[in-house]
């Protein structure tokens, strides 16, 4: 900066010269145009209009209302109608057997719905043997029965599955045991998963415009769910249901038969295909829920049921491997990790839960260029520089003969750690894999070393001539357990002569040999007619991947939504490799056996935190008691308050926050004093310490505590409050020292040697009971550092 | 009331007529709307993008969704806020679709990009232009390294000259709470151009 310091007006300065003056040409008539023929959403009218509000802030204040005069109505009705009909069922809407005036819109609805299923019991049946049962109660918790038979009238196995935890019982020697399985589904809403039983839309879902869901990353898709055409009306179970059909990938009929109140998939019924994929005439298989009872369910349903053994999620994994076990009878969502076979507890004793434990997370130092690992057995693979547009990198795993199991995963694969044949080589030891039908993302225990290439301030990764490291995903297309394709990146540049990216992306057909590298070398790779694209984060927190591999998605284009690519529904299992001297001398596979298989309708959340160690930093300064009204001076900054906490696994961290209303977050401020006090309030006065900030919201007429209790949060003294804010608390909202949003509000402040600080948990919507738990484990876990 | 003040009310209210006009259905008010308002939408998009189309279809796609939006909006006072909302979140939305591809953006090296237009200043004299350029691209290099959200309260604030109050709205966050992103995200700024040093 020449010396200079940085004032208001020169970051003015150098943004308006760094920043587009203007809109492109074109750009402003051709929104104009689009809204002279799109059709505008109409607010309802009246004061349920206010519902609909477009502007967030002025939509919580009548939510509120809303709510208040919601419960009145409530209560009213329960006096007359009798309170006991309120709680064994949801509200509903009227409904209507009318068509559908939006089919798309109807069939997209069933899997928004789906994340709001009221407590209901259901069984169901297939076409074959297979049968089951579902459940699921208030809280989103849902248990899944398995049957051995279709004669069968006890289920002889179960999985539930409450927010990301997965639990349940098992069959070890015919013994039913309990288990907590060690990985965790992914989506914490565990509705989602009922549609991968009652197996939405078969296979029509994967064909343009039989879709079920939107792709929530493609903005203004509209293109989804536009093949699906109405039937009529039908009863399933003895309930009314919408008969929709869509023609699917094999050009016959996919028919859905859609509950009209809940959206519920009540009967699916798909075209059977023979081996070479072609459809069977008259041929189909079915799902058909038979029975569905709506209402509360026992919570014994969904606990450890009394006098049955407990065994270790370790002692479970090493039983399966050791059996040809069919994934629909384990508990969980068939993952496996076989690496490191030990002999399964035939008898095994009961133990205590098990007690979640913070991940360590491993340093993040580089993969040590030299010296080399003499110990390290050499690869097959022999690689020269001449060689260099002949040969693609990284062995092929060995398979069973026979095949190998498949393993429905849902996101998230964690990988054994040190099993890469040299410890020299962490950057190429995976450490997960997550995976959802349009990508793959590998976590490694070390990033490449970095390189510094002055051609590119973006260079990254290993110099290919001391480290040559690739990464990719191999896959079997036609599920016959014989690897079809194998999707790679490395750090090689594209060509030795080129100063480009240094990386270069292929694909190679495992039958044929034949590779084909993207027509522009780097990243992203695009192949014709398909391809994917590739990449290494410049920069990667602990939770974020270090490779990615994207094999489909949807382009944002002025025509609309475009696909490309293809889904990602095959087997598939991800590999590492570090070369040197032309050698491989490190190979990691994840899994080292077997395949994983993503789950349909599970997507990869950006920022997923893996579980485990994580540190916000509050910020602070001492302002005095004068409002603030504009920049804080350097000089009255504080040091910062370091918090550390365990974070389980399935948050989101790093932001950015404030994207939906229902991103429940934990917040962490400092209240200061005194412009932290609602500035429209002369009474009372927010003063300096701890206690008078408990006196401050004990006696401040905007918000209803309910608990207040001391606690202690890593020695220091605290207070939980639980509140709800009253009328006209939003008047203060601009600059309330405590968050609240309508409904129930849990807080911690606390006081750290004289500064109070607050730990709110965030949420425009209500808190499930699931996310609630894991945000006050989170609060117990805290440290802080000050 | 001062002239200045008249003057913005006077603005304000005729905003908020054509807010009312659009929110019936009037695409031609609804065309002016976006006139006064498409640079700074694409502005705010491209500072979370760095991708000229990708800002521009951001910007389409924020603008259209506005449109059909507008008859919820009740209260049009609050309508540049909320459209800074949407738009914020489309970008971000594209953002996170495109996950963490690298990606790097190349401008055309224009005559402005070579002889920056000067920005009128009382302190020319104790500034080359050549100062002047070197700052200026200090600040873009150090600014492309920051995080979206830091970006976008900077923008909002340096560029578009929004109060903070319509900040916060715009970002869904306290008052309080954008004071401190804005102090944040000009400390982020300054760590990113000693790095870029």
């Amino acid at each position: 900066m020449n010396g200079r310091s940085l004032t208001e007006a020169r970051i003015s300065e150098g943004l308006r010269a760094h920043l587009p003056q203007r809109a492109p040409a074109g750009l402003r008539e051709l929104i104009v145009d689009a809204a002279e023929t799109t059709t505008q959403q109409r607010a309802l009218r009246s004061f349920l209009g206010a519902l609909t509000e477009a502007d967030p802030v002025a939509r919580r204040r009548s939510l509120l209302i809303a709510a208040a005069l919601l419960l009145a109505v409530a209560v009213a009705s329960a006096a007359a109608v009798g309170a006991w009909r309120l709680l064994q069922r949801e509200s509903i809407d009227e409904l209507s057997l009318e068509p559908p005036d939006d089919v798309p819109a109807f069939v997209l609805s069933s899997y928004e719905r789906l994340l709001q299923l009221p407590p209901v019991a259901l069984a169901w049946h297939d076409s074959g043997s297979a049968k089951g049962r579902i459940y699921v109660d208030r809280s989103g918790a849902v248990r899944f029965d398995r049957f051995t038979s279709a004669d069968a009238t006890e289920a002889s196995s179960y999985t539930i599955l409450r927010g990301n935890r997965i639990s349940g019982m098992a069959l070890v020697d015919s013994q039913a045991v309990w288990v907590e399985p060690g990985h965790e589904a992914v989506d914490d809403n565990a509705r989602g998963y009922i549609r991968t039983v009652l197996n939405a839309g078969g296979n029509a879902a994967d064909a343009p415009g039989c879709e079920m869901e939107r792709d929530p990353s493609a903005v203004g898709d509209v293109s989804a769910a536009t093949g699906w055409r109405y039937i009529g009306v039908e009863y399933v179970a003895g309930r009314p249901t919408h008969h929709v059909a869509c023609a699917g990938k094999l050009s016959v009929d996919t028919d859905l038969w859609l509950d009209i109140e809940t959206r519920l998939i009540l009967r699916m019924r798909e075209p059977l295909a023979d081996d070479a994929g072609q459809p069977i005439p008259g041929q189909f298989g079915t799902i058909e829920v038979t029975e569905i009872t709506f209402g509360e369910l026992p919570a014994a349903l969904f606990e450890a049921p009394q006098g049955v053994a407990h065994m270790t999620p370790e002692a479970y994994s090493a039983y399966l491997c050791t059996r040809d076990t069919r994934i629909e009878e384990e508990v969980g969502l068939g993952v496996r990790d076989c690496s490191t076979p030990t002999e399964a507890e035939a008898t095994p004793p009961p133990e205590p839960s098990p007690t979640p434990m913070p991940t360590a997370l491993p340093n993040t130092s580089a993969c040590a260029v030299a010296p080399r690992d003499a110990s390290a057995p050499l690869g097959p693979l022999a690689w020269t520089p001449q060689s260099l547009k002949k040969d693609w990198p990284a062995p092929v795993r060995s398979e069973p003969a026979g095949g190998a199991s498949v393993r429905p995963m849902p996101p998230m694969y964690r990988d054994p750690t040190g099993d890469n044949g040299s410890k020299a080589y962490p950057c190429v030891d995976i450490r997960w894999a997550m995976a959802d039908t349009s990508a793959v993302h590998l976590k490694l225990v070390s990033k490449p070393p970095p390189w510094s290439c002055p051609e590119s301030r973006t260079c990254l990764g290993a110099d290919p001539t001391e480290q040559w490291i690739a990464y990719g995903v191999v896959t079997d297309e036609d599920r016959d357990g014989v690897p079809d394709w194998r999707y790679g990146i490395d750090n090689m540049p594209a060509d030795a002569a080129e100063k480009g990216p240094p990386r270069r992306g292929w694909r190679t057909n495992l039958h044929t040999g034949q590779t084909e590298a993207g027509p522009e070398h780097g990243d992203p790779v695009w192949f014709n007619g398909g391809g994917f694209r590739s990449g290494l984060p410049p920069e990667s927190a602990d939770w974020e991947p270090d490779a990615i591999f994207e094999f489909g998605g949807a382009i944002d284009t002025t025509q609309g939504s475009q696909k490309w690519g293809f889904e990602l529904d095959v087997p598939f299992y991800a590999w590492a490799s570090v070369i040197v001297d032309g050698r491989v001398v490190a190979t990691d596979y994840a899994p080292d056996s077997g395949w994983l298989v993503a789950t349909p309708g599970v997507a990869i959340k950006p920022n997923q935190f893996p579980g485990g160690a994580y540190q916000v930093q509050i910020e602070y300064a001492d302002l005095g008691s004068e409002p603030v009204t504009g920049f804080i001076a350097q000089e009255e900054m504080r040091p910062p308050i370091r918090v550390s906490m365990i974070v389980p696994h399935g948050w989101i961290v790093g932001g950015p926050w404030g994207e939906s209303d229902g991103n429940a977050h934990l917040e962490f401020n400092v209240v200061g004093h005194p412009w932290d006090g609602c500035p429209d309030t002369t009474e009372p006065e927010l003063g300096p310490s701890f206690d008078d900030l408990v006196t401050y919201l004990a006696e401040l007429p905007r918000i209803d505590i309910s608990q207040s209790t001391d606690v202690t949060v890593d020695g220091y003294r605290g207070k939980y409050l639980r509140y709800k804010p009253v009328d006209k608390w939003f008047d203060c909202f601009s600059a309330s020292p405590i968050h609240a949003d309508p409904g129930d509000n849990e807080a911690w402040i606390v006081d750290v040697d004289g500064v109070r600080v607050v730990i709110a948990v965030v949420s425009g919507e209500p808190v499930s009971a699931t996310v609630m738990s894991e945000a006050r484990q989170i609060v117990e876990s805290i440290h802080f550092e000050h | 009331m001062d002239a200045v003040t008249a003057t913005t009310n006077s603005v304000t209210s005729v905003d908020d007529a054509l807010v009312l006009r659009a929110r019936t259905g009037d695409a031609a008010a609804f065309g002016v709307l976006v006139d006064s308002r498409i640079d700074r939408c694409y502005r705010l998009a491209w500072s979370i993008l760095s991708n000229d189309a990708d800002a521009a279809d951001a910007t389409q796609d924020a603008l259209l969704s506005a449109w059909r939006q507008l008859p919820r909006l009740r209260d049009p006072a609050v309508f540049d806020s909320w459209l800074n909302r949407i738009v914020a979140n489309a970008a971000l939305m594209a953002r996170r679709h495109r996950v963490r591809l690298r990606e790097v953006s190349v401008r055309p090296t224009g005559p402005a990009a070579e002889s920056p237009q000067p920005v009128p200043r009382q302190d020319l004299q104790a500034r080359t232009q050549m100062d002047e350029f070197v700052d200026n691209d200090a600040i873009a290099r150090a600014f492309d390294r920051l995080r979206p959200q830091d970006r976008m309260i900077l923008v909002l604030h340096h560029v578009e000259e929004r109060p903070v109050a319509e900040i916060a709205r715009s970002l869904g966050i306290p008052v309080g709470t954008a004071k401190w992103r804005l102090h944040a995200a000009r400390r982020a700024l300054e760590k990113a151009m000693e790095a870029e040093a």
